[in-house]
């Protein structure tokens, strides 16, 4: 080689093959892989919960107790006169006998209804945008006119959905910080096991005079490059799994979260991938400097 | 070890500063009997030294002593007029950086190419790379590894390996400069070659100190001789 510029690039001075390094990335992917999928459904449950909370909010329903069949008619036209009035901007509408005898199926089950089966007259109220509204005053003025009514704003299932979607997201969310611990804890065993195989290796750079520090940063970008490389391919299979899913889910569920995706998603999946990998370096640096300082007191 | 008088010339300008100093050393592993005992010695900068003695003796624990791999059990050491056994982690480091040292098993990284493994304490200094690399391919020529210099270690023969890391030892310059039989497996040619490179550096201020058997090696410069005996140092060669 008589050209300097053939000197190639300098090689790492950690041995890579020496530790178990496919096995360290082989774990870190598959828990990069599972992070993005708790990632991906606690998103998709925080979306959830605004999204019902949402469609709560814009929507109620009247109930009108009419006794008397031959009054019927009237009533239920002066009570949309009143909504109509007091909401101008809102779609009031009469939930048709059909309907609302198919919402007691789930009470009553799927047999025949007797047609005198007494149910309430039910008028649908949908708002343009949700939670703008109080209707405390409604059955008060339907009442000046008349008019026994229950308003039911779907305000107890929104505390209940926004419970379950908090539950939801927490448990998510736990879940992730359990993986993050797991990375962490795998990333110092594999630093630990890393600094015993390549005792050769350090002894050589104490000799010439390394410091701790820059021992310490050659196991962190080791670490933070293994934990990049796993977090981006577990990243990768955790999205195409969730966008798969996504194409399959897409509308089919009602009650269940569905594991959708937006795009913002992508952001928060790059994220993770950087911070598996910081978590990895953070982790190793801390190992390695602890260790270090260990084998001085020893010496 | 009394002074002597050196024939160098920086030894003697700078003859009042000791980069090495031991007083009444003595050095055990564990509960066994003394390794060395009352062992005093100076080397003084700019100094040229070889220490003999028959193997076993004690040559490789005093050198170890001297690059800070082994703790004496008592006495005082002074490296570069710093008591080693009150100096930090940081400290240490330091003074490491200052000396070079090749041993008898070359301790060369398997994983590293020659020029890497020679270039080792220039990326420990966090050196530019593009800065050294001239200053390593010169070197490694001059060691006659010009033509390995991509060739990882296990390749090489005990020669190569001795001589990649001489290169290694005196690449960064240092202060002071060990070296455990650095000529035991080259030939004489190159072994004469080597012993320039070490006048070389001691001409330009570099403190030598070489464990050696060869007594040809000796009489090949005019340098301070003190020799180990039954864990205590004396100087000059044995008299037949």
């Amino acid at each position: 080689m008589d050209n300097i510029a053939d000197i190639p690039s300098a090689y790492p001075l950690l041995n890579s093959r020496q530790d178990n390094a496919r096995t360290l990335i082989s774990v870190l992917v598959i828990m990069a892989f599972l992070a993005s999928l708790s990632l991906v459904f606690a998103l998709s449950a925080k979306r959830l919960k605004n999204n019902w909370q949402d469609e709560l909010g814009k929507s109620a329903t009247v109930q009108l107790m009419i006794d008397n069949s031959e009054m019927k008619d009237l009533k239920i036209d002066t009570a949309i006169a009143l909504l109509k009035e007091e909401y101008p901007k809102a779609s009031v509408s009469v939930i048709e006998d059909g309907t609302a005898k198919a919402l007691l199926k789930p009470w009553l089950g799927s047999v025949d209804l007797p047609d005198d089966l007494p149910i309430p007259t039910l008028i649908s109220l949908e708002f343009e945008s949700s939670n703008i509204v109080s209707l405390d005053h409604l059955k008060s003025k339907l009442s000046d006119e008349g008019i026994i009514a229950e308003i039911d704003d779907h305000s107890r299932w929104s505390d209940q959905i926004s419970q379950t979607g908090r539950g939801l997201l927490a448990s998510a969310l736990a879940i992730l910080a359990l993986i993050f611990l797991a990375c962490a804890a795998v990333s110092a065993f594999a630093t630990q096991a890393a600094l015993s195989a390549q005792r050769d290796v350090i002894r050589v750079l104490v000799q010439v005079g390394a410091a701790d520090n820059f021992i310490t940063k050659l196991f962190i970008g080791q670490a933070g490059k293994r934990g990049l490389i796993s977090g981006c391919i577990g990243v990768i299979l955790g999205g195409i799994i969730s966008f798969i899913a996504h194409l399959k889910q897409k509308g089919e569920t009602a009650l269940l979260p569905e594991l959708t995706m937006n795009w913002t998603d992508v952001i928060w999946l790059i994220l993770l991938a950087l911070l598996i990998g910081l978590i990895c370096a953070v982790s190793a640096g801390i190992t390695a400097s602890r260790l270090l300082r260990q084998e001085h007191r020893r010496s | 070890m009394k002074s002597s008088p050196s024939q160098n010339r920086l030894a003697q300008s700078a003859a009042s500063f000791d980069v090495v100093r031991f007083e009444r050393v003595g050095v055990r592993y564990n509960r066994g009997p003394e390794i060395l005992s009352d062992v005093n010695m100076r080397l003084r900068r700019g100094s040229f030294t070889f220490l003999t003695g028959a193997s076993g003796a004690g040559k490789s624990t005093l050198l170890k002593l001297c690059y800070l791999t082994l703790k004496h059990s008592r006495g005082l050491i002074n490296l570069f007029e710093q008591d080693v056994s009150v100096m930090s982690r940081a400290e240490q480091q330091s003074t490491k950086r200052k000396i070079g040292v090749v041993l008898q098993d070359f301790h060369l990284i398997d994983h590293l190419s020659v020029f890497e493994n020679v270039a080792l304490p220039l990326r420990v200094m966090e050196e530019v790379r593009s800065e050294y690399t001239q200053d390593v391919v010169e070197l490694l020529q001059w060691v006659g590894l010009g033509h390995r210099m991509e060739a990882m270690p296990q390749t090489l023969s005990g020669g190569e390996k001795q001589r990649a890391a001489i290169a290694r030892a005196v690449i960064a310059k240092p202060d002071l400069l060990i070296a455990d039989e650095p000529t035991g497996n080259v030939d004489p040619v190159i072994g004469r070659r080597l012993l320039r490179l070490f006048s070389e550096m001691n001409r330009m201020g570099t403190t030598i100190l070489i464990a050696t058997h060869d007594i040809s090696l000796i009489r090949e410069i005019q340098a301070d001789i003190v020799r180990i005996e039954n864990g205590q140092l004396y100087e000059g060669l044995k008299e037949p």
